[in-house]
């Protein structure tokens, strides 16, 4: 078990600079997981903690051992990082049977025999194959093979887990399973989890903290998944984490208004109470606005109605923006408060965020 | 540091690893054994012994009319089995993959069996059977209808074009069957629930969806076609016809290999390395354009148009095809190899096993096939190995340099087997200081070049199959590079190397076009050992031996089916 | 524009029964979609519809008339229904560019140019095409490529649009957008659609009726709503959103858990009729209310605990049973461990 330590790190294909002066610290026995969009580099800091990949400056600590330096020219190759790795796509040898695919480790690590069948009986059984030790990976399913790569990266007591997009390649279900099977390992084994996914569900559900990527690489916000779900840095954050509604608005003189028709907004007055006057962006998501009869004095629009089982979905139509709106069925079925398409409602907003306006120059609306 | 100059130096010697090593190696081998043999081809057609540029002897050669006959013949050869070879492969294939012709998976097998038989054999059969002077089959009709005169001639441009054919269509008809299979069955679909009929989904939506296919199938073969000795060797030179290898042969031959001879054959052979290019630019350009993601997500079967009254009759011309192409020649083969003396009247009472007998005891044909058994399995180790070895760094390394080695691997798709014995000539006969002139030791590096193509083709298609994440697996698990490529990629590629070591082996065993240009007074292989029994007038030994060869090849035919069937069970 | 109708409908693929005995009547202009797992018989249904597959009983008739009849043996093709499907996989002409692709089947009828161009050209602008009607399909994207399937689809002016989870390859997110662009379509034209899919969200999203099929055999018929709340067996209840199966012991003062009867009392009504003593209670993990010692839930320790963002998902253990419950964010937390008290609401009976 150890921490693990990026300083000043940078890796660049060509021109491309994937990520630039990149720090952060894993803590002993922590799982940390980095969350970011497709082609935001968090695979590239994976693979250069792992050593499959050699940064182009910066240091990387794994314990107290210094494992890459550009600018020192250490570098150790991935086999001596004691790391335990598990990729998207299993990476299960074929051509091994379960046994030997979870040995394998201890084979080259040259521990005593019967010890290590002893520890790679007690992988299997950890991740739950036991009794498939003689199966072959192609008579197993997807999510049985991802557990013989669990074991397989357990059994050597790695100093650090890393974990790459494991749970892509599985359905929803068995994403849901395995999720639960992870954060169990873990609490078991006491293992460093380095987690990288753009799922944000599982990051929520299995992480101590989370660390947001955004697209150039760089990290918005490091915090617990109820810091970064409640109090997210920016914008980014905050439409990252789930379905968003964004409002643009202008404040003054404690009045809120939209700023796209200038239209007054009293069920967002509240906003006005604190902070400077000038524009503001109020975010909120789907559930935290409420559909009802009774005049709140801010008028919307039914554009649509979906109904989805225990949710209905809403677009309604506020000064020319549509916004997301979900409602509880059967709350919705006893309160008498079913719109149909056409229909005029009113807004109550409960939980809304509100952050600073540059954000929306940054093309996330 | 004291000496930042010698520090850098040290580290940048440092960064020359193994993986640089490997590289330079590969490249070094594909250099001597492939690309400096068609250099000398080139510099030897284009310079004057001085080692002037010379363009007037170019001139003169390609203006004697035995030249440019012989290259008009090539191109109306390769035309026409390229022509009649795409409409014979797309027909049968559409017939097995999209109607509901009987016994289609039987058929499927029946029709790539053609390329069992070694093409030179089966123009020996045609010429025994088909020969205007006394061919069998002639006889035969002339007796039964009472005709005048023979009504086949085998010794003609058609006759070639026809025999040729049967034996390379299957190029066409894999390449088409497999596209027909793979293609997402809804594309069709969608254009029938759009009111259209099956007739005109198969024209404006199916073939032009499978042209790159054909397109790739037909060039294969048109390639193959240009360069081929065997079929114009056997049935032209009675009549005169020759093409370009057989031509760059006879000028050898007649010659005992003088130097204007060689002038000669290597003018021809910058030719066919330019036409072979040229097919080559082609079929990369067709590729590149038409290639549609037509393969299907869901595996459905496909709309099968429903023969009716033609079910019968598709069926009958189908097997009677694979019977006057396959069946017919193989069976004259070993009739004849039986035959007291040749010309007599196939019946029983006329054979005897004296021949087959004959060849096992005479030293000749004995160690004609010691030596094909040899050679074949020689290169198809070496070439298997080293062509594993190019395919890693090609696929897998991270080397600067790379590009150098996938140039030089593209080098072996384009040279014809005749380029490739000269080639050898100019290099390995002691010019250079070896001479391997004479020895096995010539058709050796003849054969590793020519068949580096299939080696490269089927262990870089498994190594791109062994994702890269298994191999970084191991690697996590505390395993060294070559822990890793010892316990994971190798044998996760075996198969590959295995089908490798086959695809060589089979042809080499039979090989005919490179050999007859190379071989000396003891190095006689199968190929050549037949095709002079047979210029000797030989027939009834030359179809003994063939009749040998065909036993060989079929036994080892069915031992891959069974290992390659066994292997997918375990994988 | 037809109403579609499937009488006493059977199909065998060799001894499976594919579709057992289907009766069925589409209205004119409705949304209907058909919902299963894998392998229910959904697909096959359609196909049937479509003509691909012939039928081993009964009849398929369209606006009066018989398409596909196994006794009568009338079989019309499918080139000659004037239907039009859109496919999983998009099935777009790759050799054709966009525009070319709708106009085809058009051409192929032989339709006047100006006629051709005018129908293409308003199908385009209803998929959002216009500007790329030059381009080939491998240069758009997986929802431009299933728009122009659902183009050529329109330009058709088909009786029947039959869709086989035309949104099953395309991103979570695009499959939202264009749930509602489909449903939009068929609202503006009136088509009769029928619609094959998995995802239960989506049916419930799109369609005015949904059929459930398991096996080959129907399972309900209904409007959406009407099928969510009102589920005719266990099988529909489990598969038209998450829930929790409880098998309980029916005693005298109600139900309670079989594996854990000391934990408390489920609910006291018992449906009239309902005499085993055993039975499973279906009820959606949304459904449960957590309650405080003493207002009679019943007691269960949390095992699990997973922050999903809006909601929190628990699993609590009740003797044996697990029972997942899932809470808003904001209604507060319950440690992993903890002691806890469930109440039921909305429960559903079935056979044990």
């Amino acid at each position: 078990m150890a921490e693990v330590r990026l300083v000043d790190v940078s890796k660049h294909y060509g021109s491309h600079k994937v990520i630039e002066n990149f720090n952060i610290t894993i803590k002993d026995g922590e799982c940390l997981t980095f969350l970011g969009p497709s082609g935001c580099g968090k695979t590239v800091v994976l693979r250069l903690i792992a050593g499959f990949e050699r940064p182009n400056a910066g240091e990387i600590f794994i314990g107290s051992t210094l494992v890459s330096s550009a600018e020192k020219n250490v570098f150790l190759p991935p086999e001596q990082r004691k790391i335990g790795v598990v990729f998207q796509d299993y990476a299960v040898w074929p051509h091994m049977t379960v046994f030997e695919n979870v040995i394998y480790p201890l084979k080259i690590q040259k521990v005593e025999k019967e010890e290590a069948r002893e520890r790679t009986r007690k992988a299997i059984a950890q991740v739950g194959l036991a009794g498939l030790e003689e199966r072959l990976p192609y008579q197993l399913s997807g999510g049985q093979q991802q557990r013989i790569a669990l074991a397989r990266a357990l059994v050597s007591k790695p100093q650090i887990l890393l974990l790459d997009e494991p749970l892509n390649n599985l359905d929803a279900k068995l994403r849901e399973e395995m999720r639960f099977e992870i954060k169990e390992l873990q609490k078991e084994t006491g293992v460093t989890i380095l987690y990288v996914t753009h799922d944000q569900e599982v990051a929520l559900a299995l992480s101590d903290r989370i660390a947001i990527m955004d697209a150039a690489g760089r990290i918005r916000q490091v915090g617990t998944p109820e810091e970064i779900y409640e109090q997210p840095a920016d914008s980014f954050v905050f439409k990252f984490m789930g379905v968003s509604n964004f409002i643009p608005l202008a404040k003054q003189d404690g009045r809120v208004w939209l700023e796209s028709t200038e239209e007054e907004v009293k069920a967002l007055q509240f906003l006005a109470q604190t902070g400077q006057d000038g524009k503001i962006l109020a975010a909120c998501r789907p559930s935290d606005i409420e559909l009802t009869r009774e005049d709140t004095g801010t008028r919307a629009r039914v554009q649509r109605a979906t109904f989805l089982g225990p949710t209905i979905d809403y677009s309604v139509n506020l000064g020319g923006m549509n916004l997301r709106v979900q409602q509880d069925t059967h709350e919705a079925i006893s309160n008498n408060l079913l719109f149909k398409e056409g229909e005029t409602c009113f807004l109550k907003f409960h939980h809304v965020k509100s952050f600073a306006h540059e954000a929306e120059v940054e093309g996330l609306m | 540091m004291k000496f930042p100059r010698l520090a850098k130096g040290l580290s940048g010697l440092k960064k020359f690893g193994v993986a640089e090593l490997v590289l330079l190696v590969s490249i070094a081998i594909l250099v001597v054994v492939v690309a400096f043999p068609i250099l000398l081809i080139f510099w030897n057609a284009f310079t004057t012994p001085e080692g002037k540029f010379n363009l007037k002897d170019v001139v003169t050669i390609l203006s004697q009319p035995q030249t440019y006959e012989a290259l008009w013949n090539s191109v109306v050869i390769a035309a026409g089995v390229t022509a009649l070879s795409t409409v014979l492969g797309v027909f049968f294939a559409w017939l097995v993959t999209r109607t509901d012709l009987p016994f289609k998976n039987l058929m499927k097998l029946l029709f790539v069996v053609p390329f069992m038989l070694p093409s030179f054999i089966g123009a020996i059969a045609w010429k025994i059977l088909c020969s205007p002077r006394g061919g069998y089959l002639n006889v035969f009709l002339v007796n039964l209808l009472g005709l005048e005169k023979a009504p086949f001639n085998v010794y003609t441009m058609t006759g070639i074009i026809i025999v040729e054919t049967m034996y390379l269509f299957p190029f066409v008809f894999i390449q088409v069957s497999g596209a027909l299979e793979r293609m997402d069955p809804t594309l069709e679909e969608s254009a029938l629930i759009s009111g259209i009929d099956l007739f005109t989904i198969t024209r404006k939506i199916t073939f032009p969806l499978i042209t790159p296919s054909f397109v790739a199938g037909a060039l294969l073969v048109a390639m193959y076609s240009l360069s081929h000795f065997g079929v114009p060797s056997v049935l032209g030179q009675n009549a005169g016809i020759y093409n370009i290898p057989t031509l760059i042969y006879q000028a050898i031959h007649a010659s005992g290999g003088s130097f204007n001879a060689i002038r000669t054959g290597t003018v021809l052979a910058s030719l066919l390395v330019l036409a072979a290019a040229l097919i080559l630019y082609l079929q990369n350009l067709v590729l590149k354009k038409g290639r549609y993601q037509i393969i299907a997500g869901k595996s459905m079967r496909p709309m099968l148009l429903k023969l009716r009254g033609l079910r019968v009759p598709m069926l009958v011309l189908s097997i009677l095809y694979i019977a006057v192409t396959v069946l017919l020649p193989t069976v004259i083969i070993f009739l004849v190899g039986a035959l007291k003396t040749y010309g007599l009247p196939l019946k029983f009472t006329n054979m005897t096993l004296d021949n087959l007998k004959y060849i096992f005891t005479w030293k000749m044909t004995r160690d004609s096939i010691k030596n094909s058994v040899i050679l074949s399995v020689g290169a198809a180790v070496v070439t298997m190995l080293v062509g594993t070895m190019i395919s890693y760094v090609i696929v897998k390394a991270k080397v600067k340099g790379k590009f150098i080695l996938e140039f030089l691997g593209m080098l072996p798709y384009s040279v014809p087997g005749t380029v490739i014995a000269l080639g050898v000539i100019l290099a390995w006969s002691g010019k250079f200081g070896i001479n391997l002139y004479n020895t096995a030791g010539i058709i050796f590096v003849a054969y590793i070049a020519r068949y580096m193509a299939f080696a490269l083709k089927s262990t870089s298609a498994s190594l791109e199959q062994v994702h890269d994440s298994l191999e970084e697996a191991s690697r996590a698990c505390g395993a060294s590079h070559w822990q890793a490529l010892k316990d994971i990629v190798l044998p996760l590629i075996k198969p590959g190397m295995i089908s490798a070591f086959f695809m060589i082996f089979f042809p080499a065993l039979r090989e005919l076009t490179t050999s007859v240009l190379l071989y000396g007074p003891t190095t006689r292989t199968i190929g050549v050992a037949i095709y002079a029994l047979h210029e000797d007038g030989e027939t009834v030994y030359a179809t003994a031996l063939a009749s040998i060869a065909l036993v060989i090849i079929v036994i080892g035919e069915i031992i891959i089916r069974r290992l390659s069937k066994a292997e997918r069970r375990n994988a | 524009m037809a109403q579609v109708e499937l009488v006493h409908v059977t199909k065998r693929f060799g001894k499976v029964t594919a579709v057992n005995d289907l009766n069925l009547k589409i209205e004119q202009g409705e949304c209907f979609s058909m919902l299963g797992p894998s392998g229910c018989g959904k697909t096959t249904t359609l196909r049937m519809l479509a003509g691909f597959e012939d039928l081993d009983e009964g009849e398929v008739i369209v606006g009066g008339e018989i398409y596909s009849s196994s006794v009568k043996k009338i079989y019309i093709p499918p080139n000659k229904r004037n239907f039009a499907m859109v496919f999983q996989a998009f099935a777009v002409w790759p050799h054709l560019n966009v525009y070319e692709n709708v106009a085809f089947p058009l051409k192929d009828r032989r339709l006047p140019k100006a006629e051709i161009k005018e129908r293409v050209d308003k199908a385009l602008q209803h998929t959002g095409l216009t500007k790329v009607k030059e381009s080939y399909p491998n240069e758009l994207s997986g929802g431009q490529q299933q728009r122009i399937a659902l183009a050529r689809a329109i330009a058709l002016n088909p009786t029947v649009m039959l869709l086989d989870e035309p949104l099953s390859n395309l991103d979570p997110k695009l499959r939202e957008e264009m749930r509602f662009e489909i449903k939009e379509l068929q609202r503006k034209f009136n088509y009769t659609v029928v619609f094959v899919t998995h995802d239960q969200a989506e049916a419930m999203a799109i369609s005015d009726r949904m059929m459930i099929m398991d096996h080959g055999v129907v399972q309900q018929v209904d409007a959406p709503m009407k099928i969510y709340n009102h589920p005719a067996n266990k099988f529909v209840f489990g598969f038209v959103g998450l829930s929790n199966f409880i098998p309980v012991r029916v005693q005298e003062g109600g139900a309670v858990v079989e594996s854990a009867p000391e934990a408390g009392v489920l609910t006291r009504e018992i449906p009239a009729g309902f005499k085993a003593p055993s039975a499973t209670l279906a009820c959606r993990p949304s459904e449960i209310a957590f309650v405080s010692e003493g207002e009679g839930g019943v007691k269960g320790v949390v095992k699990r605990r997973a922050f999903l963002g809006e909601v929190i998902d628990y699993r609590v253990m009740i003797g044996a049973t697990e029972i997942r419950v899932q809470k808003l964010y904001r209604q507060g937390l319950l440690r992993e461990g903890e002691t806890c008290y469930l109440r039921f609401n909305r429960l559903h009976w079935y056979e044990a």
